[in-house]
């Protein structure tokens, strides 16, 4: 998996590459944007993590010019500006996901996770998924923990939905409300947490630990085992 | 409605002043009007006057030149007289007294009435054979009188004709002014009009907008008073703009420089955390997001409250306040609060994101105040003027004298200072309500009660 960040802040971009590369994944670096935009258009990428206040060429014009060259790589937005609008701006520039600085790097790696997993296999695929003994079938919207069948709100079964999908990985609250809810803020109460608890006292019966794990300051793992 | 805008109309300072000048301008055609009708009489009679003189004078000297001649004889000599009718004087001084010739003349108004001047005992108005005449009587040397007569009964129908049309010409030209008036008043309040409008425009965010002003295409063109003003005010929000785009671009800047440092902050720390996780590590890293939430709330709140919507969608509000029930109903399970909401469909121009976020805060703020066993109420109803949203709650409510102030920023009542937070989350409510060009009033009513509104 070959990622390139362009980011004119050196600090932050050692930092992610430190992280990206012990996660392992293999990873280019550029802190211009000319250089960047050069790099993207002529080696083949699966991520670019692109800051938008980038020297020479700003970020969301390194996008738009890859975008109407048909490059197709998944591409994640970091910024200072959190506006919505820009974010909107930033979206419909080709974007597929927006950070805003400062953030966890953990949160970054989730990102990054979920974004090279959707590259990479489409969510309809997949009739059912499964993670330790909890079976969730796509199709007759219904959950399984070992052989007993478990009821859930729809809502609920979204969410369980998102957290298999992405089983193993980080995802953050932000994440959660965006992708169950379809809202996009920074939830700054502990409204998700408690969503998070009903879950767990669904599927936690006859467990040693909870199938999920909470990250502190960061957000929620669903353990594979 | 057609009164209230009449009432409007008439208000308006264009009407008043065009209506004072056609009003002075009326007011001297008509002192003129009345003038000329005057003198016209003073002339008219002058001119019977002295006819009435003239025709005495060629009798008294016809007199005095034959002192022996008697009345009879005197009255066949100027029996032909042109105009004139001479006769015996048949009235005794008692018939005199009676007939007063200032009564007589009482009986006639306005340019049939002679000048008071010109009767005296010799001269009077009369009524002879259903004629107005003016008589002047001659005395003779033997004692009696002969009358002179002339008849001017013909200025009783140049009077009412006169009359009338004197006061259709005023009539007339009251009309004018008030036409006048209304027509000079439209053309001004037409442009008053465009400009108002163009400033409710810009008032509601829009701040590209422009007043309309005429381009001078060639020399001749001249700008009257009201493209000036309007030219003025476009210079004024050209200035203003660039004020704003500016403390924006500062704005910007300063989110910039101060979250990258921020950034590289929490960056140390993290991989401090990473090497070597300690308590203090993640204490300092919580305190650094922290303050990062109080910057991305302030920051937020100056551009909600200088920026105009833009990436507006319909936002089903029922669809939005059903999934903030469903988001919170767990939340109040836990809290062991009652929640009951009356949710009507309804849907306004905006950020749905935003307005969720709006809610959230509130929600929050309600489920945090109200005690366990307590209630909570939603209600939402689209009416004609717009989407309506009461939000209530059992809690102990705000005090008085602070329910005014909570939506200023970084504002705290007394009894929340203990608890989480920067005073930020009502103050962020408004700034995306107004963002909205909604409304959003608090009061206590058993608790508190917010009421959102958005017009249509």
């Amino acid at each position: 998996m070959k990622i390139l960040i362009i980011e004119d802040d050196k600090i932050l971009l050692q930092h992610i590459k430190q992280g990206l590369t012990q996660a392992g994944y293999s990873v280019d670096v550029s802190a211009d944007g000319k250089e960047g935009l050069f790099m993207a258009a002529s080696e083949s990428y699966d991520l670019l993590i692109v800051d938008r206040m980038l020297p020479h060429i700003d970020g969301l014009t390194i996008i738009r010019t890859l975008r109407a060259s048909h490059t197709e790589t998944a591409v994640l937005i970091l910024s200072a500006l959190d506006e919505v609008d820009q974010r909107v701006e930033g979206l419909s520039a080709g974007g597929d996901d927006y950070l805003t600085k400062p953030f966890a790097f953990k949160e970054l790696l989730a990102r990054v996770q979920a974004l090279l997993r959707r590259a990479q296999q489409p969510l309809e695929s997949v009739p059912e998924l499964r993670a330790q003994n909890v079976r969730l079938d796509l199709i007759k919207q219904k959950v399984w923990v070992g052989d007993t069948a478990v009821s859930m709100q729809p809502r609920e079964f979204r969410l369980l939905e998102y957290l298999m999908r992405h089983q193993g990985e980080v995802v953050s609250r932000t994440m959660l409300l965006e992708n169950v809810w379809e809202y996009h803020f920074d939830p700054q109460t502990n409204i998700i947490d408690v969503h998070i608890s009903r879950l767990r006292q669904k599927l936690d019966t006859n467990r040693e630990k909870s199938l999920i794990t909470t990250m502190r300051g960061v957000g929620y793992v669903l353990e594979t085992h | 409605m057609y009164w209230k805008r009449i009432n409007a109309f008439v208000r308006t300072s264009s009407f008043r002043f065009a209506l004072m000048t056609m009003g002075i301008i009326w007011l001297v055609t008509t002192l003129v009007l009345v003038a000329m009708y005057g003198l016209l009489r003073q002339s008219v009679w002058q001119n019977i006057d002295s006819r009435m003189n003239q025709y005495a004078s060629v009798v008294t000297n016809a007199i005095s030149a034959q002192p022996d001649l008697v009345a009879s004889e005197i009255l066949e000599q100027f029996q032909d007289m042109p105009s004139f009718h001479i006769s015996m004087n048949t009235d005794t001084d008692s018939s005199r007294m009676n007939d007063s010739y200032s009564l007589m003349a009482e009986h006639h108004s306005g340019l049939s009435r002679p000048p008071d001047h010109l009767l005296h005992a010799q001269q009077m108005m009369r009524n002879m054979g259903n004629q107005q005449v003016m008589t002047r009587d001659i005395p003779l040397p033997d004692g009696s009188s002969v009358q002179l007569a002339l008849n001017v009964d013909y200025l009783d129908d140049l009077n009412h004709d006169l009359f009338k049309t004197l006061m259709r010409g005023i009539l007339f030209t009251l009309i004018l002014a008030i036409v006048g008036s209304i027509i000079l008043t439209r053309r001004s309040l037409k442009r008053t009009n465009q400009i108002n409008e163009a400033c409710t425009v810009i008032m509601a965010g829009n701040l590209d907008h422009r007043l309309p002003v005429p381009t001078p295409n060639n020399s001749a063109t001249r700008l009257d008073d009201h493209d000036q003003m309007a030219a003025n005010i476009n210079a004024m929000l050209d200035r203003i703009q660039a004020l704003m785009n500016n403390v924006q671009q500062v704005s910007d800047n300063i989110a910039h420089d101060l979250k990258s440092p921020l950034a590289r902050l929490r960056t140390h720390l993290e991989k401090i955390q990473y090497d070597q996780p300690s308590d203090a590590i993640q204490d300092a890293l919580n305190e650094a997001d922290r303050m990062m939430i109080l910057f991305k709330s302030l920051l937020g709140i100056a551009r909600l409250e200088s920026m105009t919507l833009t990436h507006t969608k319909q936002v089903d509000m029922s669809k939005l306040l059903a999934d903030l029930t469903e988001l919170y109903e767990p939340v109040f399970e836990d809290a062991g609060i009652t929640f009951v909401n009356a949710i009507e469909p309804g849907a306004i121009r905006g950020d749905a994101d935003l307005l969720f976020q709006a809610m959230t805060n509130l929600l929050d703020n309600a489920v945090k105040f109200t005690p366990t066993g307590g209630n909570i109420r939603l209600v939402s109803q689209q009416m004609a003027n717009g989407y309506h949203i009461v939000l209530s709650d059992s809690g102990p409510g705000i005090p008085d004298k602070d329910i005014d102030h909570v939506m200023e920023r970084f504002y705290r009542v007394d009894s929340a200072r203990s608890t989480q937070g920067f005073g930020l989350g009502l103050s962020l409510v408004k700034a995306i309500i107004g963002h909205h060009q909604g409304t959003i009033s608090l009061n206590n009513r058993n608790g508190l009660s917010v009421a959102l509104f958005f017009p249509i």
